[in-house]
């Protein structure tokens, strides 16, 4: 898509030293870490369903595995879900000749009477346009 | 268990890929795969402190993560269909104007 895709060794020889220099920095700090004893989940409990009880914020099921409750994020994140699926779409939006040709309309007129042949086709645009 | 030191070192891997095609690549959509890797990394992160900790915080934090990559990636192809029909082309340092 672009034409400049190929960048010279020289552009992509500091950013890729930097990269190593910095797994190199987190690499020797993890080694030298500790973590102490691993504590792990115990056996025989359903790992899926806590995590629905947490997302929900169910704290009578939770039981034996820790955890906090994720209702508000889970909602936020919903909400968040939803404008960036509303966002995209206006995005991909585009106007031809004054009109909005969308993804979603009816076969890109803003309504079925604007279309050409809207007196001929007595079906209800309610299939995405398709005919 | 494999120790957590293992998972930590994929993830810095992980993550320095994608910095490094944050750094260096002009083309949108490889900017918005290597955005992708980092975010990935922290996920292995979580998920693998998660399970050392025997919590379940961490991995219902990377539900998130993953839901906020999706949402991410939604509003970034929006961007990159605007940038090409108004700039024709991808290329995120060619886009130098906020109006065209």
């Amino acid at each position: 898509m672009t034409t400049d895709e190929t960048e010279s060794a020289g552009s992509t020889m500091i950013p890729g030293l930097a990269a190593i220099g910095l797994f190199i920095v987190m690499a020797v700090a993890f080694v030298q870490a500790s973590f102490g004893e691993p504590v792990l989940f115990p056996e025989g409990e359903s790992i899926v369903a806590h995590i629905g009880y947490a997302l929900f914020d169910l704290q009578n099921d939770m039981g034996t595995i820790a955890s906090e409750g994720f209702l508000a994020a889970f909602l936020i994140i919903a909400i968040g879900l939803d404008v960036a699926v509303d966002s995209a779409i206006f995005l991909a939006k585009r106007e031809e000749g004054g009109s909005i040709v969308s993804a979603i309309a009816d076969g890109g007129w803003e309504s079925p009477a604007d279309a050409p042949d809207a007196t001929a086709d007595t079906q209800p645009l309610s299939d995405g346009g398709d005919k | 268990m494999v120790p957590p030191e293992y998972y930590l070192l994929l993830s810095a891997a992980v993550f320095c890929i994608g910095l490094f095609g944050v750094l260096t690549r002009k083309n949108a959509l490889y900017f918005l795969m290597s955005v992708e890797l980092m975010l990935n990394a922290a996920n292995i992160n979580l998920i693998a402190f998660s399970l050392f900790w025997g919590n379940l915080t961490g991995q219902t934090f990377a539900l998130f993560v993953i839901a906020l990559a999706a949402a991410e990636v939604a509003i970034g192809i929006g961007i990159i269909l605007v940038l090409y029909r108004n700039f024709g082309t991808v290329s995120v340092t060619d886009a130098t104007t906020m109006r065209w």
